[in-house]
C-alpha cells in the first residue's frame, strides 16, 4: 500500500506547508489550547451546507478536498476516519437539550446528526460524493496506525481503488473531559491518500526488501498491533516495533527515523531508542502539536513525510509507533521515497 | 489476490439479547418468535409520551467475566466481553489456547460506552466539565469495546478494531475479520457488535419521529418505527484449515461481504446504493441471487427503510425474492449489535433448519410485497443467507453466510 499524498490542517496553520515547515523547523506553539488558526469553515467550503456542520466535520471535508482528483472514481474511493468517542460535544449538546427542558426530545436534528459517531465520515462522503467503503474507527490514540492496517486489507481485497484515511479533532468543552496535563489540547485534521502498491508479493515476509513501487511518497510495508495485557507500555512498544521490523525483514540499523505518539511519559521514546539506536528520533506528536488524540497517527505520518521531503536521499525506512495509554500499541514501517512533496 | 484465499468459518457464537443469553437460548427465542417489550429503565423517561424498549434483563457480568474487575467495564464492554467468552466456550477454546496465535478482534458499535458517555454529559450539565469523574472518562473510551475482550482473555497478539459505524457496524466487524483471515493477518477473529440503551439514542430517534410507541412492526402497513434495544453478538471466525485441524463444529461459512456508502443523506437510505452493496456481497461470495434462500433484512420498521430495502432487494432478486425477515421485530433495534446478531441468527437458521419469523405482523404493507414469514417460524432447508446492515451516514455492509458441507 502506497501513500500518494497527505494533507493537514494543524495549529501551525491551514496549509500543508504550514505543517511541514513547522514540523521540520520545530517551531514551538504557544501554551494553552491550540486551535487551527484562521480556519473558518465558510471561507473554505462556502456558506451552503456548512452552518450546521461541526468544526471537526468542516476540517475533514476541507482536508479531503485537497486529496481528491477529478479522475477518482467516486464508487471506488473510500474514506476511513478515526475517532475518540465521536463528537463528544454534540453528544453533550443532545444530552443538555434533553435534560434541561421539560420536553426532553426537543433536540436540533443537526445536533443529532453530528452526535452520531460516524457523522464526520458520512458527511464528508456526502460532500465529496465518495461511495466506496466508509468507516469510522475508534482505536483511542492508536486508531490512526491501526486504520492503516484496515485500509491495507480493503485495498488488497479490491474493495476500493483509493482510500482517504485520517482523523479530525476539534477543540470543544467536552474534549477537556480527558484531563491530561502533559500537553495542551490541540485541534486539527490530517489525512493520507492510500492506493494499492500493485501485485502483492507471494510471501508476506518477503515484502520488505522488494523494489519500491513506482509512484507515491511512501510505501506502508507493515502494521503490527498489540494489546498490553500486563500494563507495561514500554515493553509493548518494544515488542510491537521489533515484530514489525522482523515481519518486514528490516534490520534496525536501516531505520532512518523513528517517531512516537508521545502519549506515555518517556516509555515510548526509550523503547524506540532501544530498538533503533542509530535512527533519528523525531519529536513525538504531543510535543510538536499537543494532544490530537485520534489524529495522532495521521499527524505522525505527515511529520515523517515532511522530514523526508526536507532532506536526504530517497528510499529510507521509517518506524512509527502509537500508544493508547490504556493498553494498545501499534507499530508501522514505511519506506519513504524522499521526493520533495512540499514547495 | 492471486492465491485462493482461505475459507473462513464460524465455530463459536456468543449472544447477549433481550430474547436470550447464549446461542441456545437465543435460538429458542428465534424459533418461538419471542419479543419482550417493557418501559425503559436505563434512564429517566419523564417527559416522553412513551418510552418502551427491549432491555437485556437477567444479565450478570460476573457470571462470565473472570479476569477483569467488573466495575472497570461499562455496560457495552461487559456485554461484548461476556459474548466473547460464550463464543470461545461454544468453540471449545480458551484464551490460553489462542495466546500464541495472531488474532483479530473487531467490534462494531453505534454509541460506544453510551451510558457512561451520557453520564459524563449529565455531570457536565449539572456541575461543569471540571466535575467529571476521571475513572468514568477512562471507562467511556469507545476503543475499549474491542480491547476489553483482549484484556479479559489475555490476548496480546491481536489487532483490536472498534468500528463506530452505527447500525451496520456488526457487519463491518465480521467483514474485517473475514478479510484479516483471508489475507493471513490472523488465524482467528472475534468479531461482532454491541450497544447499550441510552438516553441520547432514544431521545434522538424519538425526535426524528421514528420511535415506535409499543412494538416494532417491520413490513406492516401500520408500522410506527424502531424500538430501542441493546445486546451483543460475537462470533469466533477461523480459517477452515484451522477449524478442521482441531475437529471443531462448524456453524456456518462466511462466504463474503460487501460494503459501500450512500454519500446521499445522513438519515435516509438510498436504494441504488443498497442494491450495489448487495451485488458486491454476492460477487465477493461467488454466489448468484437464485442461490440465496433467505434474507435477514435490516428491517428497522420505519417506512423509509422497509420500502427502500424491499425495492433494492427486488432490483437484485427480481419480483420473487427469497423470504425476507426482520429480526428487529423480535429483538428491537440493537444498533451496533444488530447485524452481528443477524449473522448469528442466520447461522442458527442454517443449522437448525428454520426461518425466524417477523413478529407483530398484522397488515402487510402493499409496498413491501415480500414473504416476511409473519409471526411464526417455519421449518426450512437453508443453504445460503444474506444478512443486511445499513446505517445513518449511509454506511452499508452486507454479509453472506452459507452452510458448511464436508467435502465428499
Amino acid at each position: 500500500m502506497i501513500i500518494t499524498a497527505w494533507s493537514a490542517m494543524s495549529p501551525h496553520g491551514t496549509s500543508d506547508t504550514d505543517f511541514a515547515q513547522s514540523a521540520v523547523s520545530g517551531r514551538p506553539l504557544p501554551d494553552g489550547p491550540r486551535p487551527v488558526p484562521d480556519f473558518e469553515p465558510r471561507e473554505f467550503l462556502g456558506r451552503q451546507g456548512t452552518r450546521a456542520m461541526s468544526r471537526a466535520t468542516a476540517l475533514a471535508v476541507a482536508t479531503a478536498a485537497r486529496l481528491l482528483t477529478e479522475d477518482d472514481d467516486p464508487a471506488r474511493t473510500g474514506l476511513v476516519l478515526g475517532t475518540t468517542n465521536g463528537s463528544a460535544q454534540s453528544i453533550l449538546d443532545v444530552n443538555r437539550a434533553s435534560r434541561l427542558r421539560d420536553k426532553p426530545f426537543l433536540i436540533q436534528p443537526s445536533t443529532i446528526q453530528n452526535a452520531a459517531m460516524n457523522s464526520i465520515a458520512g458527511q464528508t462522503a456526502i460532500w465529496h460524493g465518495l461511495r466506496g467503503p466508509n468507516a469510522t474507527l475508534a482505536g483511542g490514540r492508536t486508531t490512526g496506525l491501526s486504520a492503516l492496517g484496515y485500509c491495507r486489507r480493503l485495498l488488497l481485497t479490491g474493495r476500493a481503488d483509493t482510500i482517504l484515511a485520517g482523523a479530525a479533532e476539534e477543540l470543544t468543552e467536552a474534549r477537556s473531559w480527558v484531563r491530561d496535563d502533559t500537553a495542551p489540547l490541540a485541534e486539527g485534521c490530517a489525512m493520507l491518500r492510500l492506493e494499492p502498491s500493485g501485485p502483492e508479493p507471494s510471501s508476506p515476509g518477503a515484502s520488505g526488501l522488494e523494489p519500491s513501487a513506482s509512484h507515491g511518497l511512501a510505501e506502508v510495508l507493515a502494521v503490527t498491533s498489540l494489546v498490553v495485557t500486563d500494563g507495561d507500555l514500554g515493553a509493548a512498544v518494544l515488542k510491537a516495533a521489533n515484530r514489525v521490523l522482523t515481519r518486514t525483514s528490516t534490520s534496525p540499523d536501516r531505520v532512518w527515523a523513528a517517531i512516537g505518539s508521545g502519549t506515555t511519559d518517556d516509555a515510548e521514546s526509550k523503547a524506540l531508542a532501544m530498538v533503533c539506536p542509530d535512527a533519528t528520533l523525531l519529536p513525538p506528536i504531543t510535543e510538536s502539536l499537543g494532544h490530537v488524540h485520534s489524529a495522532s497517527g495521521p499527524f505522525q505520518l505527515a511529520a515523517v513525510l515532511s522530514h523526508a521531503a526536507a532532506s536526504g536521499p530517497a528510499d529510507r525506512l521509517a518506524l512509527l509507533t502509537s500508544v493508547e495509554p490504556q493498553g494498545i500499541a501499534v507499530a508501522a514501517v514505511l519506506r519513504v521515497k524522499g521526493e520533495t512533496i512540499v514547495t | 489476490m492471486t492465491a485462493r484465499p482461505e475459507r473462513v468459518v464460524v465455530t463459536g457464537r456468543g449472544v447477549v439479547s433481550s430474547i436470550g443469553i447464549g446461542a441456545a437460548e437465543f435460538a429458542e427465542g428465534l424459533r418461538a418468535g419471542r419479543n419482550e417489550v417493557a418501559p425503559i429503565t436505563a434512564f429517566d423517561t419523564t417527559g416522553f409520551a412513551y418510552a418502551n424498549g427491549s432491555e437485556v434483563t437477567g444479565f450478570d457480568p460476573a457470571g462470565w467475566i473472570t479476569r477483569t474487575p467488573v466495575e472497570t467495564l461499562g455496560r457495552a464492554s461487559a456485554f461484548a466481553v461476556a459474548a466473547a467468552h460464550m463464543a470461545l466456550t461454544e468453540a471449545g477454546l480458551s484464551g490460553e489456547q489462542l495466546r500464541d496465535r495472531p488474532g483479530h478482534i473487531a467490534v462494531g458499535t453505534a454509541d460506544g460506552e453510551s451510558q457512561d458517555i451520557d453520564a459524563l454529559a449529565a455531570e457536565t450539565v449539572a456541575r461543569g466539565v471540571d466535575a467529571v469523574d476521571p475513572a468514568l472518562v477512562e471507562r467511556a473510551g469507545t476503543h475499549r469495546l474491542s480491547a476489553s475482550i483482549a484484556w479479559e482473555l489475555g490476548l496480546e497478539d491481536v489487532a483490536p478494531m472498534t468500528f463506530a459505524t452505527a447500525c451496520s457496524a456488526g457487519n463491518y466487524a465480521i467483514g474485517d475479520g473475514l478479510d484479516a483471515i483471508r489475507l493471513g493477518d490472523a488465524d482467528y477473529a472475534l468479531v461482532g457488535g454491541v450497544d447499550a440503551i441510552c438516553r441520547r439514542s432514544f431521545a434522538s430517534f424519538y425526535r426524528l419521529g421514528i420511535m415506535s410507541p409499543d412494538r416494532c412492526r417491520p413490513f406492516d402497513a401500520d408500522r410506527q418505527g424502531i424500538l430501542s434495544s441493546e445486546g451483543a453478538g460475537i462470533l469466533l471466525l477461523e480459517s477452515l484449515t484451522s477449524a478442521r485441524a482441531r475437529g471443531a463444529t462448524i456453524y456456518a461459512e462466511v462466504l463474503g461481504y460487501g460494503l459501500n456508502c450512500d454519500a446521499h443523506h445522513s438519515f435516509a437510505p438510498e436504494e441504488k446504493s443498497i442494491q450495489a452493496c448487495m451485488e458486491m456481497a454476492l460477487r465477493d461470495a461467488g454466489v448468484r441471487p437464485d442461490e440465496v434462500d433467505l434474507i435477514s433484512a435490516h428491517g428497522t420498521g420505519t417506512k423509509s427503510n422497509d420500502e427502500t430495502e424491499v425495492r433494492a432487494i427486488k432490483s437484485v432478486y427480481g419480483d420473487r425474492p427469497p423470504p425476507v425477515v426482520s429480526l428487529k421485530s423480535m429483538l428491537g433495534h440493537t444498533m451496533g449489535a444488530s447485524s452481528a446478531l443477524g449473522a448469528i441468527a442466520s447461522s442458527i437458521a442454517i443449522t437448525e433448519g428454520f426461518i425466524p419469523p417477523t413478529v407483530n405482523h398484522r397488515t402487510p404493507d402493499p409496498e413491501c410485497d415480500i414473504n416476511c414469514v409473519p409471526n411464526q417460524s417455519v421449518p426450512a432447508d437453508l443453504r445460503i443467507v444474506q444478512n443486511n446492515g445499513f446505517a445513518f451516514g449511509g454506511n452499508n455492509a452486507i454479509v453472506l453466510l452459507g452452510r458448511y458441507e464436508e467435502p465428499q
